[in-house]
């Protein structure tokens, strides 16, 4: 149990765009534990979507080590990137990219058919309170509804990490609330390391822990001894 | 002005960054112009070339050849003669001896060197300038086996038996002192002879001085004023030479009048100058004589050429146009999809104050340039290749001109307007409602398209047995309805190009079998003069029968008729008449046609009986039944060389493919032409084996016989005619083969932009590449395979158009595409569809799924 399950050692992520160096995360150190709900926080631009999405191995960093539950992530080939994502991680998306052309059950049953344990398709829906939807097609769903199934989407797959990139961004207050005691929920009940990007300060009480990123660095790391369950948090 | 450069900024870079759809289009019309310009050109191009010969060379417009030969006084005369006021003036008039003669077994026209009319273009070695010298063909060098300075020595006792002299020529042994080709021989035949094996192999030329004769065999005129004109496509030079040669008529009958009297005057005298010889002369039967007065359509091919030439301009009606459709169809796709790309920067440009104008037309402008510049291109290929190609590729078999371009500004006005048409025009077409949208409107962003239940799902039985993914991609085929037709009609469009160029190679090469090996079995068809006496026919017979060479034989009438067309066109048939029809079984072969489909309603029926031989009235071939559009019972009218008209009633109808033919009992012929028949021919059909030359010589040496003529050489020509439509269907295939890896190419491409994102969501879940391709091939495969089905179908219809487009009225085409036909061109359409996916493979797995799932598009 020494080893930490998700480990950012000295990463880099550099975009070189003809002269031009773009240091979009410059030498980013920290580690997350399993079951942590982990919150990532900075000011815009500052390298937390591109920290997120190497962790999620969509891109690769330019140097440095990433491990996640012993794999060394960024050492990966992109077959086993894609095989790193298809048993190992969940995405959330702020815009929920549904295929539009399937139901709300379907898109779930998408991702659910390539996994080794995928959770019932079903009984995810109505886990994240959509049982009644559940074949309505996404442009019949509101906002909230469509990233619930979003959410779903992700935790059939039954992933070990799942990664949420603003989830709440293009939410009004009320859902948005709704949609991260979901996610908060999911953390405590299965146990599963969830971590969520924000810009919403007012949310850190309840993660874990929350890391700062500024310019690309860690620029601060908090520990809650006793995290705030989100529906007592106002902003 | 900074304005609008910025707009033309982002134009130029959005060529550049969009290359390969730019290019995709640039070359849908480089193909469909140079296509449609190449082949347009070609006939003029063509014709063009032999005018410029023809003229370089002083081709006679007019020749007069007449029985009893024309003399100085008959060119005096001409020049005298005044016609009226508007005739085109006659520049030169040149007699011309000749006669036929033997070079070793070779059978030559022999002439006297022209001086300023038909004057031979030399290719090796110089004319001949002393007596004693010649120029002739390298063929007949060729064939006899010599070179220039060698001797050829004329044996030249068939015409020797014509004159009073001696012979026709002071001296017989010649030094070939060059090789030339003359303007009068554009293809390799030389026309028929009655001496020899019956076929003129070269001709030779010598000075006028070798001859003994005074009298010339033809008189060649020519018009320099008509020079400007092209000979071929030009109506007037045809309206004014007939005009002319009208007019000389008369003159003719007088001058043939008094040469005449001469020649009854001068028979005294040769009377007894043959008593003094023992010549027998009486050979020299004097009756009234007549003027022939023939244009430049009597020489051997000059008609086949302007022909041939003009079935290319058909096709070049017919086929480009499919291009320039498939061309419009790619542009009205990718634009569709550039404009849906940019809908939020269209508005955007709108709101900035922008007219809809300076907006839209960067992708009119867009495709504009692809049209033009593939345009342009296209069009300068297509003129310097393809005329150039078919020219020299088809004029292997003859002996043409170097060749001419031609730009006919037309024609590229023309041409390149169609591609501006087809491709900016579906551009416009396919940006008018973004254009003429609000600004506010464009940049909301477009709801995507809300997926739907399809039909399907409410059949259970169906419905349960497919896979998830199988699901998915029925329930896509069905909601993209747009680019399913458009995939459809796009690889339709490919196999149908396919199937319908590869069954047109068939349906005009079968006919060759069909015809020759089948129809028309004689080998030789010997005709017998009108004069033959009962023991020469014995005697004819008996030669026949001791033959080894002939294994059958059979006697019959035949003779050369009109027919009149509706549009009044008169067309040849050759009218057989024998006793027995069923006698010429294995000669002429009559029945009812089982090759080939496509037999019109109007004689379905009859074709589902036997064939009747003894028919009442006349047997006539399908393809005259079908240009006549005439059925059993119905007449038909026949004019004989003479303009009398004669109806028949129509018996049966024959297969038959290549020129007309007509079969009568005698007694039909006795009842309608009112005189009975006399045989005049001998249909033969030689042994396996058989040595054709010497059966040839054999006969032609045999008294009584006129002619052989070879089937053979019937089959060569049409073979050699039918080669430029060949050239073109291998051009046409791989073009079709392109433009079907184009479209396939620019639909498979926008279906995968069309669907980044959620091609990207699918390899963020962790479809593995493969995974994610299959979603988008099982798609692509599903509606190649609707796309060759349909296409099918559209192939047998493009091919029966085109067949019924570039038939002429002397041939009559296969009327099927065969079945390997459309099995090829479905495998090629697979084919190219399973190539196309794998270059899109790469470009799937270059897909970024983190740029394609930023924000809303
Ligand atoms: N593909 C790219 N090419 C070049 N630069 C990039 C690319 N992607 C991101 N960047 C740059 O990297 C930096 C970090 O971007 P990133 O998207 O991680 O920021 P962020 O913290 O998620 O910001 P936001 O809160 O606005 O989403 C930015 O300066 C951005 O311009
Ligand atoms: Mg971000």
């Amino acid at each position: 149990m020494n080893e930490p399950f998700i480990l950012f050692e000295n990463v880099q992520k550099i975009y070189r765009m003809g002269e031009v160096e773009i240091r979009a995360v410059n030498g980013a150190d920290f580690t997350i534990d399993k079951g942590e709900f982990t919150v990532i926080v900075g000011p815009s631009g500052a390298g937390k979507t591109t920290i997120l999405n190497m962790l999620g191995g969509m891109d690769q960093c330019t140097s440095g080590r990433i491990i996640v539950d012993g794999r060394e992530v960024s050492k990966s080939t992109s077959r086993q990137l894609t095989e790193y994502r298809r048993y190992d991680i969940g995405f959330v998306f702020q815009f929920y990219n549904l295929v539009q052309n399937l139901t709300a059950l379907e898109n779930v049953e998408l991702a659910s058919q390539i996994c080794k344990n995928p959770l019932d398709a079903a009984e995810t829906m109505v886990e994240v309170g959509l049982k009644e939807r559940m074949n309505n097609f996404p442009s019949q769903l509101s906002g909230g509804e469509q990233q619930r199934v979003a959410i779903a989407r992700a935790l059939a797959k039954n992933p070990k990490l799942l990664l949420c990139d603003e989830p709440t961004g293009a939410l009004d207050y009320v859902t948005g609330k709704q949609i991260l005691g979901l996610l908060q929920k999911t953390c405590r009940e299965r146990g599963m390391t969830v971590i969520v990007i924000t810009h919403n300060l007012a949310l850190t009480p309840m993660a874990d822990k929350v890391i700062h990123i500024r310019n690309g660095k860690v620029d601060k790391l908090e520990i809650n001894r006793e995290p705030v369950p989100v529906e007592q948090i106002e902003w | 002005m900074a304005v609008r450069n910025r707009l033309l900024t982002d134009a130029v870079r959005e060529i550049l960054h969009t290359k390969k759809k730019f290019f995709s289009l640039l070359i849908m019309n480089f193909l469909a112009v140079s296509f449609l310009a190449g082949l347009r050109t070609t006939s003029p191009d063509m014709k063009h070339s032999l005018d410029v010969y023809y003229d370089e060379q002083n081709l006679m417009d007019l020749r007069i050849v007449s029985t009893l030969g024309l003399t100085d006084s008959d060119i005096d005369a001409i020049r005298t003669w005044q016609g009226s006021s508007e005739l085109p003036a006659i520049t030169e008039i040149e007699g011309r001896k000749s006669f036929d003669a033997l070079a070793k077994e070779e059978t030559v026209t022999v002439f006297s060197l022209p001086k300023r009319v038909n004057m031979l273009k030399l290719v090796n070695g110089r004319l001949p300038e002393n007596s004693g010298e010649c120029v002739t063909e390298q063929a007949l060098l060729d064939k006899l086996g010599i070179g220039i300075g060698d001797p050829v020595t004329l044996d030249t006792k068939d015409a020797d038996k014509f004159t009073t002299e001696s012979s026709v020529l002071k001296e017989h042994t010649f030094v070939v002192v060059g090789t030339a080709l003359s303007p009068m021989y554009i293809s390799k035949e030389r026309g028929a002879s009655s001496i020899g094996s019956g076929n003129l192999t070269a001709w030779v030329s010598i000075p006028e001085d070798a001859f003994t004769g005074d009298y010339y065999s033809a008189l060649y005129m020519t018009m320099d004023e008509l020079d400007p004109m092209d000979c071929y496509s030009d109506p007037d030079y045809k309206k004014q030479v007939e005009r002319l040669s009208d007019e000389l008529k008369t003159l003719g009958k007088e001058r043939a009048a008094i040469r005449h009297e001469e020649l009854i005057r001068d028979t005294t005298i040769t009377d007894m100058a043959a008593q003094i010889f023992g010549a027998g002369l009486d050979s020299i039967q004097i009756e009234g004589g007549k003027w022939y007065i023939l244009g430049r359509s009597t020489l051997e091919n000059y008609e086949e050429f302007s022909m041939d030439s003009e079935r290319m301009s058909k096709l070049a009606d017919v086929f480009p146009m499919i291009f320039f459709l498939v061309a419009a169809l790619s542009s009205l796709t990718t634009m569709t999809r550039m404009v849906e790309d940019h809908r939020t920067q269209i508005g955007c440009m709108k709101a900035l104050g922008f007219s809809t104008a300076g907006v839209g037309l960067k992708y009119i402008g867009y495709a504009l340039a692809a049209s033009l510049f593939g345009g342009f291109s296209g069009w300068i290929f297509g003129i310097l290749f393809l005329p150039f190609i078919i020219y020299y590729e088809w004029g292997m078999q003859y002996l043409l001109p170097p060749f001419q371009f031609l730009v006919i500004p037309k024609i590229l006005a023309y041409s390149v307007g169609m591609a501006v048409l087809a491709t900016a025009g579906s551009a416009a077409a396919a940006s008018w409602s973004a254009m003429n949208a609000s600004a506010a409107s464009l940049m909301r962003p477009r709801a995507p398209k809300p997926g739907k239940r399809v039909l399907i799902e409410r059949i259970p039985i169906i419905w349960k047995r497919l896979s998830f993914l199988q699901k998915v991609s029925v329930r896509n085929l069905f909601r993209y309805k747009r680019r399913f037709w458009m995939t459809v009609a796009g690889i339709g469009g490919c196999t149908a190009l396919v199937v319908a160029g590869l069954g047109l190679k068939e349906s005009i090469y079968d006919i060759l079998a069909w015809q020759f090996d089948e129809v028309t079995c004689y080998d030789a068809a010997v005709s017998i003069s009108e004069d033959i006496n009962v023991a020469q026919k014995v005697n004819l017979r008996e030669v026949m029968a001791q033959m080894d060479e002939i294994e059958d034989s059979v006697e019959c009438y035949q003779v050369y008729l009109n027919f009149k067309t509706k549009d009044g066109k008169a067309d040849n048939v050759t009218v057989t008449c024998i006793d027995d029809l069923g006698s010429l079984d294995g000669f002429a072969n009559l029945r009812h046609r089982k090759h080939g489909g496509g037999v019109r309603q109007k004689y379905r029926e009859l074709f589902e009986r036997p064939f009747n031989k003894a028919p009442d009235g006349i047997v006539i071939d399908e393809k005259m039944a079908e240009i006549l559009n005439v059925g059993i019972g119905d007449e038909v009218t026949l004019v004989n060389a003479d303009e009398e008209e004669f109806k028949a009633v129509i018996g049966e109808i024959t297969e038959n493919y290549v020129y007309h033919y007509a079969y009568m009992t005698r007694n039909s012929w006795k009842q309608i032409m009112g005189e009975w028949p006399l045989y005049n021919t001998v249909l033969v059909r030689l042994a396996e084996g058989a040595q054709e030359e010497k059966a040839a010589s054999r006969l032609i040496s045999t008294e009584g016989v006129v002619s052989y003529s070879r089937i053979d050489k019937l089959r060569t020509r049409f073979e050699n005619s039918i080669r430029s439509i060949n050239m073109i269907i291998v051009i046409l295939i791989a073009c079709a083969a392109l433009l079907a890896f184009l479209v396939l190419f620019n639909l498979t491409n926008i279906n995968v932009t069309e669907r980044i994102r959620e091609l990207a969501t699918l390899k963020v879940l962790g479809f593995y590449d493969g995974e994610t391709a299959s979603y988008v091939y099982r798609e692509n495969g599903f509606l190649t395979l609707i796309g060759v089905f349909v296409g099918m179908f559209m192939g047998k219809w493009l091919h029966s158009w085109l067949i019924t487009t570039i038939e002429v009225d002397y041939l009559m085409f296969g009327r099927s595409v065969h079945r390997h036909s459309y099995i090829l061109a479905a495998a090629l359409t697979f084919l190219f569809s399973l190539s196309v996916n794998f270059f899109s493979f790469f470009t799937i797995r270059k897909i970024d799924m983190i740029e394609s799932l930023k924000s809303i598009e």
